[in-house]
């Protein structure tokens, strides 16, 4: 058995974290999947960065429907719309200087409609097709 | 990333995908080896206690309601910052 050069070695131990998440299902026109992609370091320190944003506002996790209806955790901004614009442009900032990689796939319902019958029944569901889909292109994208 | 690097996923435990988004990751697996040997992992976290999948939301978020027709106000310039950043995209045909 041959060693690996340690090129190789080192390489092969770049192990990116990729969070993925969708917006929209099946009762909606479109459904788009998400990817950001790091190592666990920056990750960490992007960890570290969104919560010393959120938490002085009282707010445990970030969840975008909310702020942009601002109810749940968000009613607080109903008075304060100013405070909530400067923190959802520093998240994204937070995403821009952190995220190694970014990696987003639509599909509609009128393409699932237009997918043969027998591929339709392997995904089940539109949700499933756009999961799909998000994975192929995280996959195979160039980031 | 380069050709070698791989890639765990990390999606949102929501109760009533995650078994059946299992079983699609599975299959893809299956049928593309050369996405197997580039997602290697799949696991389930709460994104409540998990930020970079909070961030997946909003950079999800905004390319719907881009989508959909629907984006103004602060929901514009986070996608300009986003898209200025982040560049893969698709949305033609669904990948088999």
């Amino acid at each position: 058995m041959s060693v690996p050069s340690w090129e190789h070695r080192t390489s092969i131990m770049a192990i990116f974290h990729a969070a993925f998440d969708e917006s929209g299902k099946a009762d909606r026109e479109h459904i788009v999947f998400a990817g950001l992609i790091a190592t666990p370091g920056p990750w960490q320190k992007f960890n570290e960065k969104w919560m010393d944003l959120i938490s002085p506002f009282g707010i445990r996790y970030w969840r975008s429907l909310d702020a942009a209806h601002r109810t749940g955790q968000f009613k607080c901004f109903r008075e304060s719309q100013n405070d909530l614009e400067k923190l959802t442009l520093d998240l994204a900032d937070t995403i821009c200087e952190f995220a190694e990689g970014g990696s987003i796939h639509t599909i509609t319902m009128e393409q699932y409609r237009l997918l043969p019958q027998t591929r339709r029944t392997e995904f089940k569901d539109p949700f499933y097709a756009a999961f799909h889909q998000g994975l192929v292109g995280l996959a195979t994208g160039h980031m | 990333m380069t050709a070698t690097d791989t890639l765990t996923l990390i999606y949102d435990d929501a109760e009533e995908y995650a078994s059946e988004c299992l079983t699609a990751y599975r299959r893809l697996k299956k049928l593309r080896s050369d996405i197997g040997d580039r997602i290697v992992g799949l696991c389930f976290h709460d994104d409540k206690h998990y930020p970079p999948l909070q961030a997946a939301d909003m950079f999800a978020f905004v390319y719907r309601l881009r989508a959909e027709g629907k984006l103004g106000g602060i929901w514009a310039e986070v996608l300009q910052k986003l898209d200025r950043t982040f560049s893969d995209q698709s949305g033609s045909e669904i990948l088999v």
